[in-house]
Parts: C-alpha cells; sequence; structure tokens
C-alpha cells in the first residue's frame, strides 16, 4: 500500500512529462497515419521502435533524477521521517516510473493498432514488443536508480549508459552473447529489428534475466540507499 | 519502560563527494529524553541540533554511536509511526492541505475512517479547516508550517520532534501551538523541541539542552539553568544606593547582587547600614545570557551539568 502511495504520488509530481510524453505518443501516430487509407507494417513497426527507444531514455532519466530532486526539494524528509522503509521508498519510485511507461506503451499500443487497422496482421505481435519496450525501460529505470543512490544524477546517467552500452559493444567485439548480460539492448533491438511480416522471436531467458536483473537492482539500491543520508551533507 | 530517545556516544561526520572536506557535526553526543516531559533543544547555528533530530528520524547514520527511539534503534521504520516530526523550513507537496495530511497519515498505515476523522481533528486544531481544500504551493510560510505540524501529529504520536515549530508563525499562531504542546504533555506525549525562540522555551520546556560544537554544553531543568546557584540579588530599603557595588533604586528600594557565599555578611551589613532586607532572589538569568556566554566561548556557572 505505501509502495503504491509513493509510486501514486511520483507519477502526479511527473504528471508534467507523463502528460507531454502521452501527447507526443498521440501526436506522433496522427501524424503517421493522418490521410493515409492503408499503413504498411513497417511503418508501424518503425513507429513502435522509435517510441521504444524513447521509452528507454526517458526512464533512463527519470530514474537517474528521482531521489536527487526529491532531495533537492526538501520534500523526501516528510516522506521518509513515516513509517516508510527505503527498500518501500525504492519500490515506489520504480513503480512510479513504469506506471508512466505503462500509460505510454499503452497509448503506443493504441495507436499502433489504430494505424494497423486496415492491416490483416493481428496486433497481438505489437503488444508483445510493448510489453518488452516496458521491461527494458523498467531494467533501464533500474539500473539509473541504482547508481543514483550513490552518485549525482549526471554521473548516474553517464555510469548507465555505460552499464547498458558496454554488454553490446562487448558483443560486437568478442561475439557471442555478451549483450544479454545487460539485457535492455537486446530487448531494444527485438523491438527494432522486428517486422510484422517476420516476427523477431525474443527468447524467454532474456526476459528471465532481464526480471531477475530489476530484482537484484531493486535490492541493491534500497540497501545502498539505506545507508545513505538523505538530507544535505557538506558540499 | 525504555527512554523515548536515547543518545548514546552519537558521532557525526560529514564529508563532501571526494572526501575532501570533513565537518564534525556532533561530538561523542550523549542525551537521554524522558517520556512524558517537553525538552528544549538550543543551541547556535551549526551546532547540530538539526543532524541529531535527523539521526534519531532514520534520516541520516550517525559515524559513530548508537541511538534508540522508544526502545528501537534509529531508523527502525515501524517506530516512526508512533512518532511525529516537522522538520525546519517544512517543504511540502503542492496538493490541498487535506490531501497532503491524508497522504502522510496513510504512510504511517493509517486507513479510513480513522484518518478521515484525525485529519478534521488536526486541520481543525491548527484552524486550517476554511483552507484545507487549497493547494498548499498558495499558502503562506505560516500557513505551511500549521501544515507541517497537522502531519506530524496525524497520526497521534507518543514522540513529537519539531524542529523550529513556530519560526513561521504569528504571536496567536505561537501561543496556539504552546498551548497544544502543553496539553500533548497532558496527554502523556513527549516533545523534543528544537527552537531559538528562547522566551518559548523557557515557557514550557520541563528540561533544556544546549548544543555546542556538536556536545552537550548544558542539560538541566530550566528552572535550574536560569536561577544562578553561586549569586542572589537582594532588594532592601531604608540603605544609600551607594553602599553596595553595582546597586540600583527602583521604586524606592535599592537593588543589588552578591554572592551566595558572602548573603549572611551581605544581611548585616544591610541591618547595619539601619536597612531592612526585602526580598532575596537567586540571581535569575534568561537562556540568552547563556546562550550568548556559550557563543562568546564562556561557560556560564552553576545551572546544571555539563554531559
Amino acid at each position: 500500500m505505501k509502495v503504491l502511495l509513493i509510486a501514486g504520488n511520483f507519477v502526479r509530481e511527473q504528471r508534467l512529462l507523463a502528460i507531454l510524453l502521452l501527447l507526443y505518443a498521440l501526436a506522433s501516430a496522427l501524424l503517421f497515419g493522418y490521410g493515409e487509407a492503408r499503413v504498411s507494417p513497417e511503418d508501424v513497426s518503425a513507429f513502435v521502435e522509435q517510441q521504444s527507444v524513447y521509452a528507454v531514455l526517458f526512464s533512463l532519466f527519470s530514474g537517474a533524477w528521482a531521489i536527487q530532486n526529491e532531495r533537492k526539494t526538501r520534500r523526501i524528509i516528510a516522506v521518509l521521517s513515516k513509517a516508510v522503509t527505503r527498500r518501500q521508498y525504492i519500490a515506489g519510485l520504480l513503480a512510479g516510473i513504469v506506471a508512466i511507461f505503462l500509460g505510454y506503451c499503452l497509448i503506443i499500443g493504441l495507436a499502433g493498432t489504430w494505424l494497423m487497422r486496415y492491416s490483416v496482421w493481428r496486433p497481438l505481435e505489437l503488444w508483445t514488443l510493448l510489453g518488452c519496450t516496458i521491461i527494458a525501460a523498467l531494467l533501464a529505470a533500474s539500473i539509473s536508480v541504482f547508481y543514483s543512490t550513490f552518485l549525482p544524477p549526471l554521473m548516474a546517467m553517464g555510469a548507465t549508459g555505460i552499464t547498458l552500452g558496454l554488454p553490446a559493444a562487448l558483443e560486437q567485439v568478442i561475439g557471442g552473447r555478451a549483450a544479454e548480460i545487460v539485457p535492455v539492448y537486446v530487448l531494444v533491438r527485438a523491438v527494432a529489428k522486428t517486422s510484422f511480416r517476420a516476427p523477431r522471436a525474443i527468447g524467454w531467458y532474456t526476459i528471465a534475466i532481464a526480471v531477475l536483473e530489476i530484482l537484484v537492482l531493486w535490492t541493491a539500491s534500497a540497501w545502498i540507499f539505506e545507508k545513505r543520508d538523505v538530507t544535505v551533507a557538506v558540499e | 519502560m525504555p527512554a523515548a530517545l536515547e543518545f548514546e556516544h552519537l558521532t557525526k561526520q560529514y564529508r563532501s563527494f571526494l572526501r575532501r572536506n570533513r565537518v564534525l557535526a556532533l561530538d561523542d553526543f550523549s542525551l537521554t529524553i524522558e517520556r512524558g516531559e517537553i525538552f528544549g533543544f538550543l543551541g547556535p547555528n551549526g551546532a547540530g541540533k538539526t543532524t541529531a533530530i535527523h539521526i534519531a528520524m532514520g534520516l541520516m547514520r550517525a559515524t559513530r554511536g548508537f541511538g534508540q527511539m522508544l526502545g528501537k534503534p534509529f531508523g527502525h521504520a515501524s517506530t516512526r509511526a508512533r512518532v511525529g516530526f516537522l522538520a525546519e523550513n517544512v517543504a511540502l507537496y503542492h496538493r490541498s492541505a487535506v490531501r497532503l495530511v491524508r497522504f502522510y497519515g496513510a504512510l504511517n498505515g493509517m486507513r479510513d475512517p480513522e484518518l478521515r476523522q484525525r485529519t478534521t481533528e488536526v486541520l481543525q486544531q491548527l484552524e486550517l479547516t476554511n483552507d484545507a481544500g487549497r493547494n498548499a504551493a498558495k499558502f503562506s510560510r505560516g500557513m505551511l508550517q500549521r501544515v507541517g505540524l497537522a502531519q506530524a501529529l496525524v497520526n497521534d504520536p507518543e514522540v513529537l520532534l519539531l524542529d523550529e515549530p513556530t519560526s513561521a508563525l504569528d504571536p496567536l499562531g505561537r501561543v496556539a501551538v504552546r498551548e497544544m504542546l502543553l496539553s500533548a504533555r497532558k496527554a502523556g506525549k513527549t516533545i523534543f523541541l528544537s527552537s531559538h525562540l528562547l522566551s518559548e522555551i523557557e515557557l514550557i520546556c520541563d528540561r533544556v539542552a544546549i548544543l555546542h560544537r556538536g556536545r552537550v554544553a548544558r542539560l538541566g531543568r530550566t528552572r535550574d539553568l536560569l536561577e544562578s546557584r553561586d549569586r542572589i540579588e537582594v532588594v532592601a530599603r531604608g540603605i544609600e544606593r551607594n553602599a553596595f557595588a553595582g546597586a540600583v533604586t527602583e521604586d524606592g528600594v535599592v537593588r543589588f547582587e552578591a554572592l551566595v557565599s558572602a548573603q549572611r555578611a551581605t544581611i548585616e551589613q544591610v541591618w547595619s547600614l539601619g536597612g531592612e532586607i526585602v526580598r532575596l532572589n537567586p540571581v535569575r538569568r534568561s537562556l540568552e545570557d547563556i546562550f550568548v556566554e556559550l557563543a562568546d566561548g564562556d561557560a556560564p556557572s552553576g545551572g546544571g551539568a555539563a554531559a
């Protein structure tokens, strides 16, 4: 219940960003589909791909700044002086980020379904890809929240970028499945490479690794955050 | 029954991000707050008051030492459901007062109908009923402070930690808060009050600690701290003013100070000069005097032990 309260509060505080995202997704869909009698699956695929990349980038950004914003405004003091554990607080922030991107992906999904209305292809594939996008966004947010528990936001964003990019770069250099170590890239690539004419399969283990990493990062973030002072220290 | 608050040899050192700058905020700080008392926590800016309070609330961790709140170590989340806290410079979300109070009450595990009832009660108590639906972002500092107090009181706490609770209030608001704190004490609550309004502390606190450079410099009952143990004030009539050094004439009586050790000799001297003693009282200082003495680096004499 407390996690939901903190999540709801986070969404409310980020409502401007959330509304902008939703409006952007809606406007993009309208621009894509306006005046077109038929939108090809490739166009829908490109639309979803673009939105998925934005979702991951925005989640990374939100995660890195979430704690810092609350500390800077000192509003964190009143929240953490209640019967709330740091674990619940971190879970609430992540749940809030997920809630925003669930709304975002819902809009993309509905828009994509609308764009594919004259197509013979069923939109199930589209919703699967959006599921991948949500998991990728949540993992990216978990990583940036994790770093933000002990690094300033800009450094946390940099560290998250490196964490997301390094496995992908390794895979390019040494081959194999190095990108699966932190599967955000794998999930986004799956979305990007998917064509509704030839759906790309996403291994269940990729999803399992992502979910496991989200849980580990949440626990680690809470553990580190528990040891951090949340009020102003000497700079 | 465990004490309301116990700080045991707490040390807190702030370090900058790259650990270049270090500041010692608390230095082997020990203090015990008993249940049912109003405790005044004083000290100049930077003495470590807010740091001590934040450590008690689990917002910070001590570098060394240990502390307990209601018998549980500092930072124990479920114990905080029995505690009310108002931070200095209240920072709240931008929404209506009633929603804010309900939000913070819910974070303490309260549910309707109890939450609804307590919210209504505290908003009434703090005279916020008429503004309960207004967005707190549009409130004055004084009204924000009242909302801050409301969120601290909504869970009917056993212990209240208040950091400058009346700094933004007008005189009427201060009187109302003072009366509220006194009635809370009557109801058996413990109040830990940090304030720079020394007159307020003098009026309502049972005990006082003065923090200086991270340590308790003075601790004791308020009355004991304010009354000097080694000096008395003598009020006499029928003598000349110049008979005693530093004497002043007021309303037909002569008033001067003397050492307690010379009390008998002073009385006899007044009698020998043909005068009579009207009154003998321990010299009463204000907390401000003690404060200034501490800030100047002079330890004031008498009035409680240094910890």
